[in-house]
């Protein structure tokens, strides 16, 4: 975070709700305003985190996401929208939080994160929100999140059942202490529901929120697990490996 | 004694029931539970569970009373405890 921008006046108007907020106030809106976060991808999880932390006034998004808008998109990927489908998603995407937030810097990447592309776009950012639906793009982001000291927000969602942690280079293991292997019973596509992903996708912008401001207690070091056909929810405590090859002592 | 299992995602579904109670006798570890667990529920569980050996597949993460267990801990349950058998989701 360089070059400390104040809020404007207009900033201060939209952001009165939450800047009554205890603990969070003026300081914690002009943290948000000077802050960067990859949301990778934009679809069920990752619009719902893109835009809510559009509406709290993050400085800038860097959101990545290939492809175009199809059809199946639309029961979740809640930045994309009828008129769009054929085109880009992240045109879509950008679209749609500029409509609510105009303040907003957007670096909209056509692309899905993977091993080659992972570094510089981790780069741009002070905080990564993890959307992607294969592991491959989360191991991705994990190790850069582990290299580049940077906080990593876990989300996913099946069904109606999701998972959510907050991993934070040093103070928590990473997202390969906790699964370690890439599971091979996951399928690309999967059963869901848009309100499922919005829950999940939510509570993963709080937890950014909450880093990136100071305020409350991050889910670190537990993973919040939660079934919405019975409406349970369970936080778990979790372990970090020592022999992890991306954040334990023998790392590569 | 009697233990309760979750199970949850995809291992859920292979099992067909969100929870089940086993009866175990006292002195009973987790490694020994997870493979009654998976004898059980023979064809539709044992294949994520235990794919190749009788080692539990690393992809797959245990919790006893909502603690992290690895599978190479010993543990001995106790009758209090409720075993969370996870599966990894990535849903995007």
């Amino acid at each position: 975070m360089s070059g400390f921008v104040p809020l404007t006046d207009e900033e201060r108007a939209v952001y009165e709700w939450q800047i009554w907020v205890p603990e969070f106030g003026e300081a914690g809106q002009e943290k948000l305003k000077n802050a960067s976060v990859l949301v990778s991808r934009c679809g069920g999880l990752g619009s719902v985190v893109a835009y809510e932390l559009a509406a709290a006034g993050i400085g800038k998004l860097v959101i990545a996401h290939a492809g175009n808008v199809k059809p199946s998109d639309l029961n979740r990927q809640l930045l994309m929208t009828h008129d769009w489908l054929g085109k880009p998603r992240v045109e879509s995407a950008e679209r749609r939080l500029k409509e609510l937030n105009p303040r907003l810097e957007i670096v909209a990447i056509p692309e899905n994160i993977c091993e080659e592309n992972a570094q510089p776009i981790v780069e741009q950012v002070d905080l990564i929100v993890d959307c992607a639906p294969l592991f491959p793009e989360r191991y991705a982001m994990n190790r850069q999140s582990v290299l580049q000291n940077k906080p990593l927000i876990e989300c996913a969602m099946y069904d109606l059942e999701a998972q959510v942690t907050t991993l934070i280079p040093g103070q928590t293991g990473c997202l390969s202490c906790l699964f370690p292997n890439d599971p091979p019973a996951w399928k690309r596509e999967f059963p869901v529901f848009g309100a499922v992903s919005g829950t999940v996708g939510c509570m993963a912008a709080m937890e950014a929120i909450k880093v990136l401001s100071g305020i409350g207690e991050p889910l670190t070091n537990q993973l919040l697990m939660f079934d919405l056909r019975e409406m349970t929810f369970h936080r778990n405590t979790i372990q970090r490996r020592m022999g992890c090859p991306v954040c334990g002592e023998n790392k590569c | 004694m009697k233990i309760i299992v979750e199970f949850t995602a995809q291992v859920k579904k292979a099992a067909g029931v969100s929870k089940e109670e086993f009866e175990v006798s006292e002195g009973t570890s987790l490694q020994e539970l997870l493979k009654e667990v998976a004898e059980q529920h023979g064809p539709s569980l044992k294949p994520i569970l235990f794919p190749d050996s009788d080692e539990l597949h690393p992809s797959i993460l245990l919790f006893v009373s909502s603690k992290q267990v690895m599978w190479d801990e010993p543990l001995t349950l106790e009758s209090h405890h409720v075993v969370t058998i996870l599966s990894p989701i990535s849903g995007g």
